[in-house]
């Protein structure tokens, strides 16, 4: 299995733990990630929302990086897999679209053909290599954790290419794998509030404790997330609401490949551990690293 | 689509809705901003220096591409730079 590893900016400029851990996660299950140079942003929603046209033109350019290189391509972040299939899709349903961006490609020598697919890693994960094979690579399972998942709204929609609530399903079967248990939590298809920073930051940080409210009445001692955006909104936004409202939810925010990481028996470094706002000591117990 | 009794994409008169906004110089400053560092940078997010210092530190690529010349060149083509030139 070889993938073209998209990479986006949030996950290389914030999150190297992320990063780290899919490194180190993907390579057990024989999916080969090769390096994808020259990318572009994804021109994600922010992008997106000034203008529809350059938000085709950009993300068609790493679709042609991937079919030049001849590699379905597989996103980490939601925003760049909403981006990146979404645009496909388009541009593969609609052959005067296509030529409209391929006119403006024609400017820095690329042409859309229309001959890869985008994938998430959880789609790689739960497609490809299936939850059993995840399960049996499992050597130090999180038994009796219980975790509120955050699968993100750009995994699962729009619906009518994302195949229902598969994803919600997928994201949790995953973590099930791992030994831990998922929750049920109220409005848990609820957006973070992530996409409302930048436009208003009070009702995005007022969206997350909503859902920091819910998981935490259910139950939840940990919270797994697969969109960096996520991440920072329930890592650092329990900070921010500790600050404002003066409420601690000490809910640990790990991403999925952390979580899978530790599972498979290796640890989080030092840096790693403390590059999280929110401790993860009370979920760490003999797996922090030595000395 | 997905809640549109007709069928409708209701994301996508949301985002057509925007972009007419946009074209009338009303964006959130936050977009705008994205915006900028894009045509600046070929990213919405910047590394660091700090996080470039620690992506080498612990062996990574010193960072990834940002193509900011091809960016630059597409977002001439589409007129982007206009529709962000007074924000």
């Amino acid at each position: 299995m070889k993938y073209g590893l998209f990479w986006g900016c949030l996950i290389p400029a914030r999150e190297l733990s992320y990063e780290v851990s899919v490194i180190k996660v993907m390579p057990a299950f024989g999916v080969e990630l090769v390096k994808m140079e020259d990318t572009n942003c994804c021109a994600p929603f922010g992008i997106q929302s000034l203008d529809y046209t350059s938000w085709l033109a950009l993300a068609a350019r790493d679709l042609c990086i991937g079919e030049e290189m001849g590699v379905d391509i597989m996103t980490l972040c939601n925003d760049c897999y909403e981006s990146l299939l979404m645009v496909n899709t388009i541009l593969k349903a609609h052959p005067e679209i296509k030529n409209q961006v391929n006119e403006i490609l024609a400017e820095v020598g690329k042409e859309y053909k229309g001959n890869i697919d985008v994938k998430n890693m959880i789609d790689v994960l739960y497609d490809d290599i299936g939850v059993k094979k995840v399960k049996d690579a499992v050597e130090k399972p999180f038994t009796g954790l219980k975790i509120a998942t955050q699968p993100g709204c750009h995994l699962t929609k729009p619906k009518r290419i994302h195949f229902g609530v598969r994803e919600f399903d997928a994201l949790d079967e995953l973590v099930m794998a791992t030994g831990a248990e998922t929750i049920n939590y109220e409005r848990r298809e609820m957006c973070c509030g992530g996409p409302l920073r930048g436009v208003n930051d009070e009702l995005a940080r007022d969206v997350a404790r909503i859902k920091l409210v819910n998981m935490k009445n259910a139950g939840a001692e940990c919270i797994v997330t697969v969109c960096p955006f996520c991440f920072v909104e329930f890592d650092l936004g329990q900070l921010e609401i500790r600050r404002h409202f003066k409420e601690e939810y000490n809910l640990p925010v790990l991403h999925f490949a952390e979580l899978l990481r530790m599972a498979m028996g290796m640890k989080l470094d030092d840096w790693e551990i403390k590059s999280h706002r929110t401790p993860l000591e009370s979920i760490l117990k003999g797996r922090l690293p030595e000395g | 689509m997905d809640r549109c009794p007709q069928g409708g994409d209701v994301a996508e008169v949301m985002f057509a809705i925007r972009n007419i906004a946009a074209r009338e110089k009303n964006m959130p400053d936050g977009f705008a901003a994205q915006a900028k560092n894009l045509i600046e940078t070929g990213r919405v997010v910047t590394s660091t220096a700090s996080m470039v210092r620690k992506r080498e530190q612990i062996g990574l690529s010193k960072e990834h591409s940002t193509a900011t010349e091809d960016v630059q060149k597409i977002l001439k083509k589409t007129g982007f730079s206009k529709i962000i030139a007074s924000k």
